[in-house]
């Protein structure tokens, strides 16, 4: 499987949970190539037992093996000689390494794994070939490569759900008090309220309009933030002058932020399960909410040309089950009021009455997460179906 | 080399030897920037169709094939005479009409292009928009008038299309040949 980092950990988040799957539960021999080895090991820092060996390019944890991407021949032939090759978020391939696979027999299965997208056209997509001419030293070969898009029916790749992420989750939120009361202990908060939100967006407006709205609630609330670029936009929006550490938390009104450290994402997928309420962002954090089964609000990745707002209006539709039966009236005003917050929110708006509205909807928002979560559950999920698609398994 | 999302529908490019002809190329943003195209494409060697998808920044390899207008002349069973301007006469069988046989007609008097490759024709393409004469359709029974309403109605050849309600039998339509569809009816 071949990732590059593009920005923070969402496409190595992504790759290392589908590895991970692949090792663990198909026992499949998995090598993960990474181009930027420092935030590879900035990313899996909470899974390794000491100071990572940067120098070594290599290392084996979880019955996957990381690799720096291939640069030299040897490398790049190496790379190639595998059964299966996954090229995540349409990745180019080192042109040595194409030329292995050409000149391989069989050739290596050859997919390229797109982005998640809930819009129509996904479905059109997913599966089909996508022939590449590969020019050999002597021959030019053509190799099949073949799309495999996620998304949320039956007709696309599914999502990535391990086998057993929903009893996982159901456990965490039956012991959901015990665990905020470990969480108010280790940060010594002034109070225990209510409502819990765990905050992983994209910095910017969109951040400052968030914590606007969040600040003149009236309602206590306690919000957990990452260290980091977030949480010093956070103090600057607060108005203090030091970057907060980790592990610290920041009062202002009737709401505490927490500042967590980064964690691991079995951490991240408990700290989902206990909040009420999960603003995420991209692809990975916006998946692993879903599955937690609670409301969320999404920070969908902005493009310039506006054209996420497209795919956040496709997803809102397809999570409000707008095609479906008709809702009743309070799952209905609820979804309407989400709706229209999440999507103002992404446009870069002022969302303070909004968010105002959203909280006496969020115990059937609740509900409706949970239905989502069940629903989705009964789909195939992204690893089986790649593995089908790859003809190791039916 | 051209792009997938350069290539435009009528196109040929060359797959693992093969020309083929793309019907149709959609475009549609993926994440963080990036795009795809997804193509439906025809054989012209041998008229398989099939569907494929690109990276939109993909290289293709696109070919300028032969083409010359030419206009329908007869049917000698198996083949379809076509004649070109200086009356010179090129033979197709009906397998290479396929998407086209269903709107020849006798005395069709459309430009088409003969589409050579290696001194061989290989497919006879029709105009984009074609006007053809309703054979058979049932009778306007609501009266609608707004176009939006549809019923079946049959062409001289046989083929079946959907049209709007108002129209009858002896009208002409314009016909878009990609789509195989309706577009509008004809005012005399």
């Amino acid at each position: 499987m071949f990732c590059r980092i593009i920005d923070n950990f969402g496409d190595i988040g992504v790759s290392w949970r589908l590895c991970q799957q692949l090792a663990t539960e198909y026992g499949f021999v998995v090598t993960l190539w990474v181009d930027d080895w420092r935030a590879a090991m900035r990313f899996l820092d909470p899974l390794l037992g000491s100071e990572p060996d940067i120098a070594s390019q290599a290392l084996q944890l979880q019955g996957v093996c990381i690799r720096h991407w291939p640069e030299d021949e040897q490398s790049c032939v190496e790379a190639a000689q595998a059964a299966v090759i996954v090229e995540m978020f349409g990745c180019e391939l080192p042109e040595t390494t194409l030329r292995s696979m050409a000149a391989q027999q069989p050739h290596p299965c050859w997919i390229n794994l797109e982005y998640l997208s809930a819009e129509d056209w996904v479905a059109e997509l997913h599966g089909l070939p996508s022939p590449q001419t590969i020019q050999g030293a002597d021959q030019t070969v053509t190799l099949q490569k073949q799309f495999f898009l996620p998304g949320f029916t039956d007709n696309t790749g599914g999502l990535l759900r391990e086998r057993p992420l929903i009893t996982q989750h159901q456990t965490w939120q039956n012991e959901q008090e015990v665990l905020r009361d470990k969480l108010n202990n280790a940060y010594g908060l002034d109070s225990n309220p209510s409502l819990w939100l765990s905050l992983f967006c994209y910095s910017g407006n969109s951040l400052a309009n968030l914590v606007e709205a969040l600040i003149q609630d009236a309602e206590p609330a306690v919000c957990i933030i990452p260290t980091g670029k977030l949480a010093n936009q956070l103090a600057s929006e607060l108005g203090l002058s030091s970057e907060p550490a980790p592990g610290k938390y920041l009062t202002h009104g009737n709401i505490q932020f927490i500042v967590h450290p980064f964690v691991s994402q079995a951490d991240y997928d408990r700290l989902l399960s206990i909040c009420d309420i999960n603003i995420v962002r991209g692809e990975d954090s916006f998946v692993r909410a879903q599955w937690a089964g609670k409301p969320l609000l999404w920070h969908i990745y902005p493009q310039d040309d506006g054209v996420h707002l497209d795919k956040l209006q496709a997803f809102q539709s397809l999570y409000a089950g707008e095609a479906g039966p008709a809702k009743s009236g309070a799952e209905a005003a609820a979804l309407a009021c989400w709706q229209a917050l999440n999507f103002r929110w992404n446009c870069g708006d002022g969302i303070e009455n909004l968010w105002h509205d959203l909280r006496p909807h969020l115990p059937a928002l609740h509900s409706h997460a949970r239905n989502w979560q069940q629903k989705l559950a009964e789909l195939p999920d992204l690893t089986s179906s790649l593995v089908r698609a790859t003809g190791f398994a039916t | 080399m051209k792009t997938a999302q350069e290539i435009r529908a009528g196109q040929v490019i060359m797959i693992d030897g093969s020309p083929w002809k793309v019907q149709k190329n959609d475009f549609h943003r993926a994440g963080r920037g990036s795009a795809v195209n997804k193509m439906k494409l025809k054989n012209l060697l041998n008229g398989v169709a099939t569907e494929t998808a690109f990276k939109s920044d993909d290289k293709l390899e696109q070919i300028v094939l032969e083409q010359k207008e030419v206009t329908y002349s007869y049917f000698a069973d198996p083949m379809y005479v076509f004649v070109d301007s200086d009356y010179e006469q090129i033979e197709i069988e009906k397998d290479d009409l396929e998407n086209v046989i269903d709107f020849i007609e006798d005395g069709m008097e459309d430009v088409c292009q003969a589409v050579f490759y290696n001194g061989k024709v290989i497919s006879i393409d029709l105009p984009k928009t074609i006007v053809r004469e309703i054979a058979y359709t049932e009778p306007s029974a609501r009266g609608d008038t707004t176009g939006k309403v549809m019923k079946t109605a049959r062409l001289k050849s046989g083929y079946e299309l959907k049209v709007s309600e108002f129209c009858d039998i002896g009208d002409l339509i314009e016909i878009d040949t990609i789509a195989c569809e309706y577009k509008a009816r004809v005012k005399r």
